[in-house]
């Protein structure tokens, strides 16, 4: 039902988001993704990984791998506090969905967002990558970023966020695709 | 030499002199009374001579043994006299004495052998031959008269009288006689008719009764020969005793006029050199005593300058002390305001004390007070930590809540239709949660604002605690400064009255300087008074001396008089002495009026001065 290319366009839907504070930018996730919102716990930290992998989290028995979005986005890091929360997003992994907690600023709403609300991603060039970006909200005088959290986290990110904390798992461009497909049908359910 | 040593060399002199007048007064004295003595013992001597022959005589009438011995006795006297003259007399009268001696001594041995011969025959019928001669006699008459033969009784008896015949009259006749009545008493006896024994015995003592009348028939011419030469030898000390006493008046008479002559003599001496010497001294004396007049006179009106400067300088001196009297009276009255102001002192000093004392206890007091704030502030503190826990415990429910909220709006959303009532729930539920957030955090702020306030209100309460100990211990220090202001006070009090005391006593020493200026001046003006009465009795003195003398000393008196008139008229300041030093001059100025110019301009020629000198000189 929505337009899932990769070019600038506007493949956000309209419907539930939970938006989330990073940095000074509000930004927005579907709701359909989100399994959890938890309290930062304890983290433990796993070697051999990327910078912007702090660490495996125990997820009521499930072991959650946590990605920092700030250290993602190469912004400058920041303490954790009491409103530090990790949003655990479901995405589509080699062998299925696949849990990863996203550690965000601070939690702010469940918001809906209407289809005239949504505006597209303005081009910056084509050196910058803003893939991750689906859309502009501009909901109750805030400008959200909405964004598609199965671009955020690349191939060989994903690969390795799988493979570190379960089995190795090849994770390609049409697994990735498939995740991206598979999207719209929990979007759907979750909208059912 | 000095006046004083002439006159004691005088007066020496002449004590020397009366000294030798008296020396030679006692000489001569002397020297005449022992000539006045031996002369007495001369006429002693000339009068127990002629005692001496008195007795002689007493004796030859009076036939006594002590009669002898009393010619014998003055003889001797004679002889101790004649002694101490001729060892007391001089070479002249020796002579007369010695032979004078000799006499005597001739005379008395004459008048011994007289003696003797005359107690050999007897002085008495019981003595001498003259007693043998009785006793023999009274022996034969008892033989006699026991016979009753008188024929011999009767020529014994021619016998006795022819022998008092010639102890009677010396003379040969009734020797012979005697001799004659001796042969026929014999004759008798033998022709008698008497029993043999007795015939013997009268035989015998009439023998002896004859040969002792024949011996003092025979001592007679040796007695008559001792008379006469007894006689011869007092007559021929008759002229000498007379001689001698006349040789002793003579001696006596020339002691005499030569002691006279000698004092006489040596009193004129002392006389004509006393008045020699009395003359040189009265004229040196004389010409001192001038000289030191006209000292004295220059002196003394210095003195009366002097006395009138001290005159005035005293007077000034009494003014400028009662001048100070009146300041020290000031001084005093000041002094008792600044007592008083200094015991006002104290008493406030004390009355500070009081009040910091009363600081000191409610400062005291606030730091108390401070202390119970300052825990009541940390209870406060501890309690808003806890409710701020508790808050924080809430927000954290809040939170907690909101992700619960949250979480239930996500699986309301993932729901669908179906969730759309939960969605509302969990709406509402995350609405209270963020409510209850907000007002936790609300809460929190406020808790945060009051801790923080309550801190500060720690620190300044403990900034006030500090303040009100080091206000306590200003407090402390100003009451011990007061306190010492106090005692300062009070000693300074003390200092006040002891200096008010000093001014007192000051007060009266200066009273007493007044009047003892004032008794200076009065008394330096009686000065001025005797100054000028002195030089008035030295103008008198210098008269008297100068009375018999030449002109020169009278021009130099009526010189100085006249400068003494000239001072007097130039005086400023006209004194009482002056009127009298004038009264006294009056009668010389007539005379020297005319003499003080020109003695004042010989004087000025001969001590050529300058106006300023003379300016100094006119002062005086």
């Amino acid at each position: 039902m929505t337009d899932t290319s990769l070019t600038n366009s506007v493949s956000a839907t309209a419907g539930k988001y939970l938006t989330f504070n990073l940095s000074q930018e509000v930004y927005g996730i579907k709701v359909s993704r989100v399994r959890e919102i938890v309290a930062i716990n304890a983290i433990t930290a796993v070697p051999q990984t990327p910078r912007f992998i702090k660490g495996v989290m125990n997820l009521r028995g499930k072991i959650v791998p946590l990605v920092d979005l700030r250290l993602k986005f190469r912004m400058e890091s920041a303490e954790y506090t009491r409103e530090t929360c990790v949003i655990v997003v479901e995405v589509a992994g080699l062998r299925g969905n696949i849990l990863i907690g996203v550690i965000v600023d601070s939690v702010r709403d469940v918001m809906d967002v209407a289809t005239a609300e949504i505006s597209e991603v303005p081009s910056f060039g084509i050196r910058v990558d803003t893939s991750f970006l689906s859309g502009l909200a501009n909901a109750r005088n805030d400008l959200i970023l909405l964004m598609d959290i199965e671009h955020v986290l690349s191939h060989e990110e994903l690969i390795s966020v799988e493979s570190t904390p379960a089995a190795a798992a090849e994770l390609n461009q049409d697994a990735l695709n498939s995740i991206n497909e598979n999207a719209t049908p929990v979007e759907q359910e979750i909208h059912i | 030499m000095t006046i004083h040593g002439k006159v004691r060399l005088t007066f020496g002199l002449q004590v020397a002199l009366i000294a030798a007048i008296t020396v030679a007064a006692l000489v001569s004295y002397n020297e005449f009374r022992a000539a006045s003595g031996n002369l007495d013992l001369a006429r002693q001597a000339h009068i127990l001579e002629l005692e001496c022959r008195r007795r002689e005589k007493d004796f030859l009438l009076d036939d006594n043994a002590a009669k002898a011995l009393a010619v014998s006795a003055a003889g001797k006297e004679l002889q101790a006299i004649l002694q101490k003259l001729s060892d007391g007399a001089n070479t002249r009268a020796q002579d007369t004495v010695r032979r004078a001696s000799a006499a005597v001594t001739d005379y008395l041995a004459a008048f011994e052998s007289l003696k003797d011969n005359y107690e050999k025959v007897g002085l008495t019928d019981e003595l001498g031959l003259r007693g043998h001669m009785r006793e023999r006699v009274h022996a034969a008459e008892a033989e006699m008269k026991k016979t009753k033969a008188s024929p011999l009784i009767i020529g014994m008896l021619t016998l006795r009288r022819d022998e008092k015949d010639f102890l009677q009259r010396h003379d040969t006749v009734y020797a012979q006689k005697h001799a004659d009545a001796a042969r026929a008493f014999f004759k008798e006896l033998a022709s008698e008719e008497l029993p043999g024994e007795i015939r013997d015995s009268i035989q015998q003592s009439m023998d002896e009764y004859v040969k002792s009348f024949n011996t003092v028939v025979s001592e007679y011419p040796k007695f008559e020969a001792a008379l006469q030469h007894a006689k011869t030898s007092a007559h021929s000390t008759e002229p000498l005793f007379t001689d001698m006493v006349t040789n002793f008046e003579t001696e006596m008479n020339s002691a005499r006029t030569f002691a006279s002559a000698l004092i006489i003599s040596i009193a004129l001496a002392a006389l004509i050199l006393g008045i020699t010497m009395g003359w040189v001294i009265s004229a040196r004396l004389k010409w001192i005593l001038t000289q030191l007049s006209d000292s004295i006179g220059s002196g003394s009106e210095q003195v009366a300058s002097a006395c009138r400067q001290v005159s005035a300088a005293s007077q000034q001196l009494a003014s400028g002390a009662s001048e100070q009297a009146s300041s020290i009276e000031e001084t005093s009255s000041s002094l008792e305001e600044m007592s008083s102001m200094t015991k006002q002192n104290a008493g406030n000093a004390l009355q500070a004390r009081g009040l910091a004392d009363k600081v000191r206890a409610a400062a005291d007091d606030g730091e108390k007070v401070m202390g119970e704030m300052n825990q009541a502030m940390s209870e406060i503190k501890s309690a808003s930590d806890d409710v701020g826990k508790i808050i924080k415990t809430i927000d954290e429910i809040a939170f907690q809540t909101n992700l619960l909220a949250l979480n239930a709006a996500v699986e309301a959303a993932r729901a669908g239709d179906a969730g759309k009532g939960f969605a509302v729930v969990a709406e509402e539920v995350r609405s209270l949660a963020q409510r209850s957030v907000a007002a936790a955090r609300e809460s929190a702020r406020k808790i945060e604002v009051a801790i923080v306030k309550t801190n500060t209100g720690v620190e300044t309460a403990k900034k006030v605690g500090s303040a009100l100990g080091e206000m306590s211990v200003n407090v402390r220090k100003a009451n011990d400064l007061i306190g010492e202001i106090a005692a300062a006070s009070q000693e300074q009090s003390q200092g006040i009255e002891q200096i008010n005391i000093a001014v007192q006593q000051m007060d009266k020493v200066v009273q007493s300087n007044a009047a003892n200026a004032e008794e200076t001046a009065s008394a330096s003006e009686e000065l001025t008074a005797q100054a000028d009465s002195l030089r008035e009795a030295v103008d008198t003195l210098v008269g008297s001396a100068s009375s018999g003398d030449s002109a020169g000393s009278r021009g130099r008196v009526s010189a100085r008089s006249a400068s003494h008139v000239v001072t007097s008229t130039q005086h400023t300041t006209p004194l009482h002495s002056n009127g009298m030093h004038a009264h006294a001059v009056a009668p010389k100025k007539v005379k020297t009026n005319a003499a003080l110019e020109r003695i004042r301009e010989s004087a000025e020629q001969l001590i050529p001065m300058d106006k300023s000198e003379q300016g100094d000189f006119k002062r005086f």
